[in-house]
C-alpha cells in the first residue's frame, strides 16, 4: 500500500492543513471576538483592538509564509 | 512530422476545456461567499476570475506530472489529446447542466487514459502513478478538508460565539473575502496547470517539444486567460448546490470551510499532487456543516455528488475511447468532422439548460431553513466599505 501512497507528502499536506487551518481559525476567530466586544464595550476597545490586530498580524504572516513556500518551490 | 492544422485544433480543444474547467469550478472558490452574502455573485466571480489569473502563473509543477506521470508521452498522438480533451469536455457539460460539482481534474485525467487505451494501449497508461498521484489522494483529500474544516468551524463557533452576538457574522464576512481569495488563487495554480500539461503534452507528441520538457511561456498565458474568463462566465448551477443545496452556510461555516480547502489545496501544490479542488472545496463545505451544531446537512445531496466523483474518471475515459475508436488512426478530417459534431451537441446542451436558467440574478434564490443567514438583513462587505 506504501508504494502507491506517497506518504512523506501525504504527511506533510495533513500536517500542515491542520496547523495552518486550524491555527489560522482560531487566530481570526479570536480577532473577531476581540473586535466584537470593543464594538459593544467602548471602555476596554483599545486593548480588545490591540489584540485582535496582534492576532491579524500573525494570520497575515503565516498566509505570506505559506504562499512563499508555494512560490520557491 | 508536424501537423500545424491538427495542433491548432487540439490546442484550441485544450483552451475550451480550461475555460469548461473555470465556469465548473468558480463554486469551489466563491459559492459560500455568494451564498452567506459576503460577495455580490457578480463582484464574487469577477474577483475570483483575477485571482485564477495571477494563480496559473505561480507554479509549473503540477504540469509536469499531468505532462509525463499519467501516460506514457512517446506513446501519445495528436488525435489522442483531441479525444481525451472532448471526452472531459462532455463530461464537464453534462454534470455543469445538472449542478453537479464534479472534479475537472478526474474528467481530464480520465479523458486522456481512455484515449490512449483504445490508441495506444494498457501499456502507455502509468498504472501505478495514477493510483498513487490521482486515485489515492482523491480519496484522501476530501476526507482531509473535511476533518480539517469540521474542527475548524467548531473552533471559530466556540471563540467567537457568532451565535450569542450576530455583529460576529460581519467580520467572517471580511475573512470570507480573504479565503476565497487564497481559494482562487490556489484554483488557478493548481488547475490552469492541467491543461498546460496537457497543451504540453500535445506539443511534445508533435514533436515540438522534448520529452519531459516544460510549458513555454505562451502556453501559461493561454492557460490563464481560458481559465480566468471561464470563472467570470460563472457556473451559477454548480454555484447554487455547494453553496445552498449540500447544508446552509453562515459566515464563520463559510471561513473555516475555505481555509481548510486553501491550505490543503496550497500544500498539495508544492508537494505537485494533482489534487481535484472541487473534492476539496466539496468536502470542506460538507465538514463545515457538520462542524456547526444542529447544522443541516442535506446527505442525498452530498451522495449524489460522491456517486458523480466516483463516475468522472470512468465516464470521462470511457467517452474518450469511444471519440478515440471512432477517429481511429484517421487524421484531421476525422478530428475536424467529430469536433464539428461534437460543438453542436455541446451548444444543444447549452440551449436546453436555457430553458431554466440560473443566473448570478436568481442563484441565491433557494429555501433556506427558518434560522435563514443574517445575510438578509446586510449588505455585502464590499459595499459596507464605500
Amino acid at each position: 500500500m506504501s508504494s502507491y501512497v506517497d506518504l512523506a507528502t501525504l504527511r506533510n499536506v495533513v500536517v500542515v492543513a491542520l496547523v495552518l487551518g486550524l491555527g489560522i481559525t482560531l487566530l481570526f476567530s479570536v480577532a473577531v471576538r476581540a473586535l466584537v466586544t470593543a464594538d459593544e464595550q467602548p471602555s476596554a476597545g483599545l486593548g480588545q483592538r490591540l489584540l485582535a490586530a496582534g492576532c491579524l498580524l500573525i494570520v497575515l504572516a503565516a498566509v505570506a509564509v505559506g504562499l512563499w513556500a508555494v512560490l520557491a518551490k | 512530422m508536424h501537423d500545424v492544422v491538427l495542433l491548432f485544433i487540439v490546442v484550441i480543444t485544450a483552451l475550451a476545456f480550461d475555460f469548461t474547467n473555470g465556469f465548473h469550478d468558480t463554486a469551489n472558490a466563491m459559492a459560500t461567499s455568494i451564498a452567506t452574502g459576503a460577495l455580490r455573485p457578480k463582484t464574487a466571480v469577477a474577483l475570483s476570475a483575477v485571482l485564477n489569473l495571477l494563480g496559473a502563473f505561480l507554479s509549473i509543477k503540477v504540469a509536469a506530472t499531468i505532462a509525463s506521470g499519467i501516460v506514457s508521452s512517446t506513446a501519445i498522438t495528436l488525435p489522442i489529446v483531441f479525444a481525451g480533451l472532448l471526452g472531459a469536455i462532455a463530461w464537464n457539460v453534462l454534470t455543469w447542466s445538472f449542478g453537479l460539482p464534479s472534479s475537472s481534474s478526474h474528467a481530464l485525467i480520465g479523458g486522456v487514459i481512455g484515449a490512449t487505451l483504445v490508441s495506444a494501449g494498457m501499456s502507455a497508461v502509468h498504472g501505478h502513478s495514477i493510483v498513487a498521484k490521482v486515485i489515492v489522494p482523491a480519496v484522501l483529500s476530501p476526507i482531509i478538508a473535511g476533518v480539517v474544516a469540521g474542527l475548524a468551524t467548531r473552533l471559530a463557533y466556540r471563540s467567537a460565539r457568532p451565535a450569542e452576538r450576530p455583529a460576529a457574522h460581519r467580520y467572517f464576512r471580511y475573512g470570507q473575502l480573504a479565503s476565497a481569495s487564497l481559494v482562487s488563487l490556489a484554483h488557478g495554480t493548481n488547475d490552469a496547470q492541467k491543461t498546460m500539461g496537457v497543451i504540453t503534452l500535445a506539443l511534445i507528441a508533435d514533436h515540438r517539444l522534448a520529452a519531459h520538457a516544460d510549458p513555454p511561456a505562451w502556453v501559461i498565458v493561454a492557460c490563464a486567460l481560458a481559465i480566468a474568463a471561464g470563472t467570470y462566465f460563472g457556473g451559477w448551477r454548480v454555484i447554487r448546490t455547494m453553496g445552498h443545496k449540500l447544508t446552509h452556510i453562515e459566515p464563520p461555516q463559510g471561513f473555516a470551510a475555505q481555509t481548510a480547502a486553501a491550505t490543503v489545496l496550497l500544500t498539495a501544490t508544492q508537494g505537485g499532487l494533482p489534487l481535484s479542488t472541487t473534492h476539496i472545496t466539496s468536502g470542506a463545505v460538507l465538514g463545515s456543516g457538520v462542524g456547526k451544531r444542529e447544522a443541516h446537512v442535506r446527505w442525498g445531496v452530498a451522495g449524489s455528488m460522491v456517486i458523480a466523483w466516483l463516475l468522472t474518471l470512468p465516464a470521462a475515459a470511457l467517452m474518450a475511447a469511444g471519440l478515440g475508436w471512432i477517429i481511429g488512426d484517421g487524421g484531421r478530417v476525422q478530428v475536424i468532422v467529430v469536433a464539428v459534431v461534437a460543438a453542436a451537441l455541446l451548444g444543444a446542451a447549452w440551449l436546453w439548460s436555457r430553458r431554466h436558467p440560473i443566473t448570478a440574478d436568481n442563484v441565491n434564490e433557494f429555501p433556506e431553513p427558518a434560522d435563514r443567514a443574517i445575510r438578509d438583513r446586510e449588505r455585502p462587505v464590499l459595499e459596507q466599505a464605500v
